[in-house]
């Protein structure tokens, strides 16, 4: 009999953590390793015993799952990730193609799913939600989603994303400008480059753009 | 009154303030006014002095002819009474008199004013001289006895011809001194009209800055009440922004902890279902528990469409086709006693918009039926899409509008909140609107509500037009519904992530894969395999396959079926012969399009095989 895959299980969530491993148990090809609370120590767990297949919840408190998830590949090439996350986000799938992720699901999917992603992943292969899978780009570069999908936030350079993060919260040009350390010309020629490219160009719209994409607190 | 709420209100530019503040005029009508007023100053000055000069030379030149007549007089006087007494003191007398007249019109000739008549004082002082020698004459005749000799020379023509000439010159100085201090007033008056004409101009002109600068400011006033006005529904609209957004978030969070719950819950009921038998009577309550969980899920997937975490599948979209779709559909939902009237723009272009369709659906759905209960007694549903001529950059409305019993307005402000809803407990969730609002905000596109009790109720969607494209959107075939395919797929990759999602995404629909990383694994592959590779997936930069010769290379190999060469967007076409069993596919690739391509070039090649 050849040997069943080790996996080791991160979930802030008590209960699914525990569902998930019960349900694993009864899998004669599969053997859960361990179950984690978060990322961290998901990570110490991968440093002890190097898992067959990682499954990491992304919403957990603490360190980010990514970049364990990158780090855990640095160390233990052979771990494949597959991400848990309750709902899909556009950032998270790109973060999570970025760290060359082994899969990404939902968790409205039958725990089937899991387990057949669980093989797959196993065997070399990649296990992605339907709605993840069909907008995954593939370039020179490797894996990404479509730049349809991303907001335009991404055009943004991460001082544009600063200034219009002020900008949002109502600070004026010169407050914003004493707060970055640099000239009041500066900042204006940012809210230009901000406004173009997100093709925004009132500041009541700026404001709802910044705070949707979470660069501002309501 | 109507309600309106207007989620992303629109606003034109803000408006400019009206420039600098023009220090420089300001202090110029400064500088004007305060020299006016020096001016002013120093003329009334100037104008005091000379008056009193003029008043005091007038005063002098009169009390010197008052006293040259009266020592006149004095020196005639005392001249009789020293001729007639021949008292001494009399001639003592005279002799002072005429010192001290002499001296008198010696000081006034020596220290004379500008103005005065000097040759006229010359003339009265050589009259006072004859006169003083007819007296000394008539003192001598007195002297020798000859007092009435002496008193008619007194008396005399002579005499009083020098008198009549010494009040003349007196006169002629007087007369000549008041024409010239007349002279200076005549002046003076001449610089007090330039004064006041200059202090005039002076005045004028700095009424006029300060005019202008009233008018300046009245503008700014204006100009101020319009940005605070402007600014107070900035801070409103954020201000709904702000709320609507914590309420997604709200939504989202306990949406994202109910849905890991929901997921415990039936990982669990399907543990629960393997340790049973189906015929357990625990079964039936198993399944109610699943429908619950099913109907849960319902009003999860609201809340995270509602807080924008749900992902939209966008593409071109013709909104005006995907309304006349969807009216289909409303037609067969609305009741009888509703008039549905749908109105497409007439744009040759289309009314394009980059959206998820489904999405797009939805919120059409979800805003009929809202208009469908607020008309139980029927009425008239009206379904538009129109360009937005005036909107830059372009975009396109859809407005759904009904004369139902409309909202009052602290209702519409409400409308989009999830949860908030007029209907009776069980005949609506409450997320239609907020669903429909986080989908166009998604979108990148505007939502409001215009709404007044008892006429109905209108909902315009404003999203950014995009232009026509230029060919058929390749996401447009759902892959779910694809076929499966069947046979062996070589799949050449280099980068090994890549590898692994395409060949992955092959094996989803029915292929059985075999993948390598470059052409000597593929050619090691291709010799190793029993049976004929239905599809050979080519990366078109293998390391060690020349660009230029990678088809060839490949029908060297001995392989004849179809190939599907993936290249960068640069690349060229495949050199050779043409072959309809070779597609170039430039990255990037979508990997829905890959798999609808490897499907259909399987079928093609299987289907020629069979005719031949």
């Amino acid at each position: 009999m050849s040997k069943p895959i080790t996996v080791l299980l991160a979930d802030d969530h008590a209960l699914i953590r525990e569902m998930l491993a019960e349900r694993l148990k009864s899998e004669p090809d599969i053997e859960v390793m361990a179950s984690v609370a978060d990322a961290g120590e998901a990570l110490e767990a991968a440093k002890e015993r190097p898992p067959g297949v990682l499954i990491m919840d992304i919403d957990m408190p603490g360190r980010s799952p990514f970049e364990v998830a990158s780090e855990i590949r640095q160390l233990q090439p052979s771990a494949r990730v597959i991400f848990l996350s309750a709902h899909l986000n556009d950032q998270y799938i790109e973060q999570a193609l970025e760290s060359e992720a082994a899969g990404y699901l939902t968790k409205d999917e039958p725990t089937a799913r899991l387990i057949e992603a669980i093989r797959a992943v196993a065997r070399g292969g990649t296990h992605f939600s339907s709605a993840v899978s069909e907008r995954i780009v593939i370039d020179e570069h490797g894996a990404h989603l479509g730049h349809d999908h991303l907001t335009r936030l991404h055009l943004l350079t991460q001082r544009e994303r600063e200034v219009l993060g002020h900008l949002a919260q109502g600070l004026p040009k010169k407050s914003i400008a004493r707060l970055m350390g640099i000239s009041v010309k500066t900042v204006e020629k940012h809210c230009d480059h901000v406004m173009e490219k997100l093709d925004i160009h009132d500041r009541v719209q700026l404001a709802r753009f910044a705070i949707r994409e979470g660069l501002s607190q309501p | 009154m109507a309600g309106s709420n207007d989620i992303n209100q629109h606003h034109g530019p803000q408006v400019d303030p009206a420039g600098r503040f023009p220090w420089g005029w300001v202090g110029s009508a400064f500088v004007l006014t305060v020299l006016m007023f020096v001016g002013l100053a120093w003329h009334v000055r100037s104008t005091f002095d000379v008056g009193r000069e003029v008043a005091e030379s007038f005063v002098a030149s009169d009390q010197l002819r008052d006293l040259m007549t009266e020592l006149q007089q004095q020196l005639a006087t005392t001249a009789i009474f020293l001729i007639a007494t021949h008292d001494p003191s009399w001639k003592t007398r005279h002799l002072e008199v005429e010192a001290r007249l002499q001296e008198a019109l010696d000081e006034t000739i020596q220290h004379s004013e500008i103005g005065y008549n000097r040759e006229a004082l010359i003339q009265a002082g050589d009259a006072i001289r004859e006169l003083s020698r007819i007296e000394a004459e008539a003192t001598t005749l007195a002297d020798w006895g000859e007092v009435n000799e002496a008193l008619s020379l007194l008396s005399g023509e002579e005499y009083r011809s020098w008198q009549q000439r010494f009040l003349g010159a007196s006169q002629l100085f007087i007369d000549d001194h008041r024409r010239f201090l007349n002279s200076r007033l005549a002046i003076q008056a001449e610089r007090e009209v330039q004064s006041v004409g200059v202090a005039f101009i002076i005045l004028l002109l700095s009424l006029t800055i300060w005019m202008a600068l009233v008018r300046r400011l009245q503008r700014w006033g204006s100009a101020l009440d319009q940005e605070s006005r402007i600014r107070r529904q900035l801070e409103a609209g954020l201000l709904q922004a702000q709320k609507m957004e914590a309420v997604g978030r709200l939504a989202s969070g306990i949406a994202h902890d109910f849905r890991n719950l929901l997921s415990a819950i039936r990982g669990y009921v399907t543990l629960a279902r393997e340790k049973i038998h189906d015929d357990h009577p625990a079964g039936h309550a198993l399944g109610r528990v699943e429908e619950a969980a099913d109907q849960a899920e319902g009003v999860i997937r609201g809340l995270l469409t509602f807080g924008r975490r749900s992902v939209a599948e966008k593409k071109a979209v013709d909104l005006g086709e995907l309304v006349t779709r969807g009216g289909r559909w409303v037609q067969r939902m609305v009741p009888a006693s509703v008039r549905l009237e749908t109105r497409i723009a007439d744009d040759t272009g289309g009314l394009w918009v980059l959206a998820d369709p489904v999405q797009l659906q939805q919120v059409l759905l979800n805003l009929a039926v809202n208009a469908c209960d607020a008309m139980p007694g029927g009425g008239d549903l009206a379904i538009a899409v129109d360009r937005e001529e005036q909107a830059t950059p372009p975009r396109v409305t859809m407005t759904v509008s009904d004369n139902g019993c409309g909202m009052a307005p602290e209702v519409a402000e409400r409308a989009m909140e999830p949860f908030f809803t007029t209907k009776l407990a069980g005949e609506g969730t409450g997320l239609g609107l907020a669903m429909a609002h986080g989908i166009v905000a998604q979108h990148d596109g505007r939502m409001s509500i215009e709404s007044e009790p008892g006429r109905g109720t209108t909902v315009t969607i404003s999203l950014p037009a995009i232009p026509a494209p230029t060919e058929p959107s390749s996401t447009t075939r759902d892959t779910e519904t694809l076929e499966t395919g069947e046979g062996i797929v070589l799949l050449a990759e280099p980068h090994p992530y890549a590898r692994q999602i395409m060949g992955s995404a092959l094996e989803a629909i029915g292929f059985e894969v075999f993948a390598a990383a470059d052409g000597c694994a593929l050619k090691e592959v291709l010799s190793d395999s029993d049976q004929e590779p239905v599809l050979i997936a080519l990366d078109a930069r293998l390391p060690d396959v020349e660009a230029e010769s990678r088809l060839l290379w490949l029908r060297e190999l001995g392989y004849q079926g179809p190939v599907l060469l993936v290249g960068p967007a640069t690349d060229a076409d495949p050199a050779g012969p043409p072959d309809d069993s070779v597609i170039l596919l430039r990255k990037p690739v979508r990997v829905g399009e890959l798999k609808q391509l490897a499907l259909d070039m399987t079928r093609a090649n299987s289907d020629r095989r069979r005719i031949q």
